[in-house]
């Protein structure tokens, strides 16, 4: 056997494991973003499932008012104070001068009177309510008490029902229907 | 000496062989890990992905549906400026008749088409961030009274849906 048969031996033994911890590598590789991949999407689901709201009451007293909403927290996770602006409020209720329903997406502590916005109640000294720890945050089992505005130039008409939902930052949600007296 | 000379020429042509062969055989496994990983990384994008509808309404001036649709997931998405944007995203919608049609996306939309604001922007402007809204206009030309499906896939392939009636 010559040297050039164990010099291309030599190479080919080393092209096979070269091949091998290419493979191995890439396979290790895969694996760990397919299960951190897996373990976010899982993540996102499990957040999903575990938060909740039910709102409990909704209250509109006349046209021109604001309306006061309660929901509770009835998932098992924490919304903190910095997720409130991630919430959604949609609200549809028949507007007086047009006599025609509406659905408007709400604004969080905008000061603009031209668009629908929500804000908390500051009628409560804490809330969300009753407040024994995380007292920014709305932990399980307490309430949020909102107040949603509709634009200035709207009212509600009389007489008439509306809907009003309520969506997570996870994208959970509840509604409620409301009569306007 | 001719049988020295034989072999130092065969020694010389199989290392020539064996290194043009590694050469390309190398090429290849890089090539193949490349592929694995940019599969991976889709799928890790795809997985991290996740949208919701959450409202439907209509205006009748301009005839449109409106759409609110929720950033669920922890990937951000560009509505524009990037080869992945809006452009490349697909909306149907069934209407009450069973008839459905796909809109393409336009930023300046006036009629046929759709396009889209975040609204609330308050993370990097143009960027649909996690628990955002993207409010969405798809123009039509009529919106008759009864039951309607929309459909939502993004250029990753993440999908939502829903069923709504208008009035």
């Amino acid at each position: 056997m010559g040297y050039g048969t164990l010099i291309a031996g030599v190479y080919f033994v080393a092209i096979l494991l070269l091949s091998c911890y290419v493979y191995a590598d890439s396979m290790n590789r895969i694996s760990a973003i397919s299960w951190k991949s897996l373990e976010v999407a899982s993540d996102i689901q499990f957040e999903r499932l575990k938060s909740g709201l039910s709102i409990s009451q909704v209250q509109v007293q006349h046209g021109q008012s604001p309306l006061y909403l309660d929901a509770i927290n009835d998932g098992t996770i924490t919304i903190s104070r910095v997720g409130f602006s991630k919430m959604d409020v949609i609200l549809t209720y028949t507007d007086k001068a047009t006599d025609l329903p509406k659905t408007i997406w709400c604004y969080y502590n905008s000061s603009d009177t031209s668009r629908c916005r929500w804000r908390l109640d500051p009628s409560f000294p804490s809330n969300p309510h009753p407040s024994i720890v995380n007292p920014l945050d709305w932990d399980p089992s307490e309430t949020l008490s909102l107040i949603i505005e509709i634009p200035a130039s709207g009212e509600f008409k009389a007489k008439t029902s509306g809907y009003v939902k309520v969506v997570l930052p996870q994208g959970s949600s509840n509604g409620l229907s409301f009569q306007v007296p | 000496m001719n049988v020295t000379i034989s072999s130092a020429i065969l020694m010389i042509v199989t290392v020539i062989a064996a290194s043009i062969f590694s050469a390309a055989a190398l090429q290849q496994l890089y090539a193949f890990q490349n592929v694995f990983k940019d599969v991976s990384s889709r799928n890790e994008e795809m997985f991290s992905s996740s949208i919701t509808v959450i409202g439907e309404t209509k205006t009748s001036s301009p005839s449109r549906i409106v759409i609110w649709v929720k950033n669920t997931g922890r990937t951000s998405f560009r509505l524009e400026g990037s080869s992945l944007n809006a452009s490349s995203w697909d909306l149907f919608v069934v209407f009450p008749n069973e008839t459905y049609r796909r809109y393409t996306y336009v930023s300046a939309c006036s009629s046929d088409c759709w396009n889209a604001q975040i609204l609330d922007d308050k993370g990097t402007t143009g960027l649909w961030e996690q628990s955002e809204t993207l409010q969405i206009y798809v123009y039509v030309a009529s919106i008759p009274t009864g039951s309607y499906e929309v459909r939502l896939t993004l250029s990753n392939g993440v999908t939502c849906e829903d069923t709504f009636s208008l009035g």
